[in-house]
């Protein structure tokens, strides 16, 4: 095996150790996506999937530069990428233990990746769903701290999202994922 | 917390890995994998900008339920790595692809195993399944469950639908933390994978070839994909 890996993205050769392009910071064996057609696009798409670069595809696929044919594996990159990237979004739950008509928030910051163009926040109250909130971004904005005015008891409630994306139309969305819970 | 912060995950992670005769690459992988596999993973997740607190690990091993009734699982307890590294390794080294004939094979009642590891109940938990197989998968409730093995077989799921539930559906968590759990399915687009890939919440699925062990599964792909689905 070769010591050295070529990184396609940027031409740099990297020791065969590195997990990430040493110039373009690329993930290593990732494909290019940028300039492909027809079937060897296709084959790039499910390469970069499969070698944990579903982001570089889904950011292509909603800006324009590979084109949106609504395929399955189009629809795993971005469901994936958007995933991805829930850990990155620091959510956080404010309220006064003390209060019982406590005044409640929730927080978030905004993924890097423009792909998020809105979230949908779930309410559970007992194992049902009592109701739902969609927030689009703001490009302008980095981050939402949202009053939760329809919240006034705590006790019984989870909190669920899922990070949306829209591409030609259609959202594409992320199974519902807890993000707090006071279930006892 | 300041925003650049990097969150650390207590992680406990079971591979479910087909031990058919077609997949001695990919168990050859496995072997090579949980070598300084901690280190490994710790270095992946911090590309990620994730942090690794702990990890443990358990193997589950499965063939033909049909073939070889009870003897077709194995499964280990969780080893703490690094410290219990050379005990895991010496489980792994053990495993030898051989039987199966032709598939389907007993995934389902493998990943059902999995899905009952004796998780911790920490913060900032993950309790990632990684399934290896490059085969289908019998229905469940094709044979029964052996019941050393399965102690609750009681609630064992009888179909995949009951699977899924029993795995979690909005706004049911189902046997899991539903905050921790996550899946990673590599396995090749045939029945049950493709629908268990495309509906089942916190699952990535990469498609491998039928019957050629797990596509090009290497270890930089195994370990990316656990980084990712922390």
């Amino acid at each position: 095996m070769s010591s050295l890996e070529y990184c396609e993205w940027c031409g740099t050769t990297n020791d065969v150790r590195r997990l990430r392009c040493i110039l373009c910071d690329i993930e290593i064996g990732i494909p290019l996506l940028d300039g492909v057609h027809g079937k060897e696009l296709d084959a790039a798409i499910r390469s970069a999937y499969t070698r944990g670069g579903a982001r570089h595809v889904a950011e292509r696929l909603a800006d324009g530069r590979i084109p949106w044919r609504n395929s399955s594996i189009e629809q795993r990159c971005v469901r994936v990428a958007l995933a991805e990237q829930i850990p990155e979004m620091g959510t956080t739950l404010s309220y006064d233990p003390d209060d019982e008509s406590t005044e409640v928030f929730l927080g978030w910051r905004w993924p890097h990746s423009p792909i998020a163009t809105s979230l949908q926040l779930l309410f559970v109250r007992d194992r049902k769903r009592v109701g739902d909130q969609v927030i689009s971004r703001d490009p302008r904005r980095r981050a939402v701290n949202l009053y939760l005015q329809s919240v006034n008891e705590l006790k019984g409630f989870q909190f669920y999202l899922s990070l949306r994306a829209e591409i030609e139309g259609l959202v594409i969305r992320t199974q519902p994922r807890v993000v707090h819970s006071t279930r006892t | 917390m300041t925003s650049e912060a990097v969150s650390k995950y207590a992680v406990d992670l079971v591979f479910v890995i087909d031990v058919t005769g077609s997949m001695g690459p990919v168990i050859d992988e496995v072997k090579q994998l949980v070598k300084g596999f901690a280190d490994r993973l710790r270095a992946v997740m911090t590309s990620e900008g994730k942090g690794l607190q702990d990890l443990w690990v358990r193997v589950v091993t499965f063939r033909d339920l049909g073939d070889e009734g009870a003897r077709a699982f194995a499964a280990s307890h969780f080893f703490r790595l690094p410290t219990q590294e050379s005990d895991l390794r010496e489980f792994v080294d053990g495993l030898t692809a051989s039987g199966g004939k032709d598939e389907p094979e007993s995934a389902l009642e493998a990943l059902w195993l999995a899905m009952r590891s004796p998780w911790r109940g920490v913060l900032r938990s993950r309790h990632i399944i990684v399934l290896l197989t490059d085969a289908s998968a019998h229905p469940l409730g094709r044979f029964p469950y052996p019941s050393h093995l399965f102690q609750d077989s009681l609630v064992a799921p009888r179909d995949l639908s009951e699977m899924k539930n029993q795995w979690g559906v909005f706004p049911h968590s189902g046997v899991m933390n539903a905050q921790a759990r996550r899946l990673v399915i590599f396995a090749p687009d045939a029945t049950p994978w493709n629908d268990i890939g495309d509906h089942w919440e916190n699952t990535m699925w990469l498609p491998s070839r039928a019957g050629q062990g797990c596509m090009d599964a290497d270890i930089d792909t195994i370990l990316r994909s656990i980084a990712k689905s922390v």
